[in-house]
């Protein structure tokens, strides 16, 4: 299949399930289920950043319009995540190593440093959207509990649907 | 990209991000407080299309849940117009005149398209606008507490700003000694908000109501918020009551909009 079409296929499913699933279940102040982040993370390693970047706009747009909340909140923890998301696989993986894994996951990369890699990203994500949203830091503590919380959560979420539903493939 | 230097590069996509980010910070901002420019409208009219559908299917999620408590409304509903038909056979046999209503609240009826409770501002969207005699700066009930206040109409649509928005402010009473503070949620428990700003010296206990203030032209005097959790002293003068809400947010789907034929007369004194 096209590449192009894979990726926007993907767009359009993840961009359902959180809409339609994952938005409506509420699990509290602490816990923010996000497992879309894992379609950014899903892109080849040396996918160019200047794409990856406008598919982050377009995708975090479409979930700010559709899910109904302050415009550009998600839009912009997934800009961020794409600007570093480079970063961060150079960070986890041994020198040159880049050139031959082809998409970042549990088999290409093993558990451990594919571990790491979620878990970073998830952090960045979340440490934008949170801070943007309260726009303060009044209430720090809660702000860093929900920081917490929802990383826990969704770096659990994406190593699940990694595992399930993509490592297995290749 | 093409045959350029990788620093160029870095710098091009860098500036791409900028671009981006930049944009999507416009909207961040333009639109954290209470969403009312122009804008807004054109991206409101696509959401709603989806919302409305969106709502149509969970409401069948919630029927049974809903169905029991419009019977227990009924039935309440039912019980106050037994009265009320006492009263006037009462009046009747005194053979005087009914009393004028003072202050004449009505009450529109509407339906809650899109709700949240685990953002920090958190809005509703219902389904009565301008066509409806919904305008601005309206109260909103339900059958259980306060819901909001509206803050944007368009022709059959409505932004309503919850009682669960950091930037509410609310006055309420205290049902027992009758003194009111301010009425606001700090963002953390959907089913919890605080009440401020009550003199030390007011006699507080743990269970008493929080009912509406009897000045407002927004809401109905004197309808149940909820009851008195904990409350401790802030500042030295001023109490802070947590209140626990009677109303369900998360569950929320019938809901009132109240006009009060008075509003315009009052806000031009």
């Amino acid at each position: 299949m096209n590449d192009t079409l894979k990726y926007f296929l993907r767009f359009l499913l993840f961009l359902a399930v959180q809409l339609v699933f994952f938005n409506s279940l509420n699990l509290g102040t602490y816990l923010f289920p996000a497992p879309y982040i894992l379609f950014l993370l899903l892109f080849p390693c040396l996918y160019s950043v200047a794409w990856l970047l406008i598919w982050a706009f377009a995708f975090g747009l479409c979930l700010d319009v559709f899910g109904g909340g302050v415009l550009g909140l998600h839009t912009s923890a997934l800009l961020i995540l794409a600007l570093f998301r480079y970063g961060l696989l150079r960070l986890v993986s041994v020198k040159g190593d880049l050139d031959n894994l082809s998409v970042p996951g549990f088999i290409t990369f093993g558990f451990g440093r594919y571990f790491v890699f979620v878990l970073l990203s998830v952090l960045v994500h979340h440490i934008v959207y949170f801070s943007l949203e309260s726009f303060s830091f009044f209430h720090f503590w809660q702000v860093f509990l929900r920081i917490a919380g929802s990383t826990l959560l969704n770096v659990f979420l994406v190593l699940l649907f990694e595992r399930v539903f993509y490592a297995g493939r290749r | 990209m093409f045959g350029i230097s990788p620093f160029l590069r870095k710098l091009l996509v860098f500036l791409l991000y900028l671009v981006l980010q930049a944009s999507a910070l416009v909207l961040l901002i333009n639109n954290s407080y209470f969403q009312q420019n122009a804008m807004m409208r054109i991206v409101r009219n696509s959401q709603l299309y989806f919302w409305e559908k969106r709502s149509d299917w969970r409401s069948f999620l919630n029927l049974k849940k809903t169905n029991d408590a419009l019977n227990a409304e009924n039935t309440r509903l039912l019980n106050e117009l037994a009265k009320f038909y006492q009263l006037q056979d009462e009046w009747k046999a005194k053979d005087t005149i009914l009393p004028a209503v003072s202050d004449s609240f009505s009450f529109i009826p509407a339906v809650v398209l899109n709700n949240s409770v685990t953002r920090q501002q958190n809005f509703l969207i219902i389904n009565k606008g301008l066509a409806d005699g919904v305008t601005p700066d309206l109260g909103v009930i339900s059958n259980t507490g306060i819901v909001g206040i509206v803050s944007n109409v368009t022709e059959h649509y409505a932004v309503v700003i919850s009682l669960l928005n950091t930037e509410q402010r609310l006055t309420a009473l205290l049902s027992g000694s009758r003194v009111f503070g301010t009425l606001r949620w700090d963002g953390s428990d959907y089913s919890k908000v605080r009440l401020t700003e009550i003199p030390r010296h007011i006699p507080v206990a743990i269970g008493d109501t929080v009912i509406s203030s009897d000045f407002s032209v927004l809401f109905p005097p004197r309808i149940p918020i909820g009851t008195v959790s904990s409350f401790s002293t802030k500042k030295g003068t001023f109490l802070d009551l947590e209140v626990d809400l009677f109303l369900d947010f998360k569950t929320l789907r019938y809901v009132n909009v109240v006009t009060h034929s008075g509003v315009k007369e009052i806000k031009e004194l």
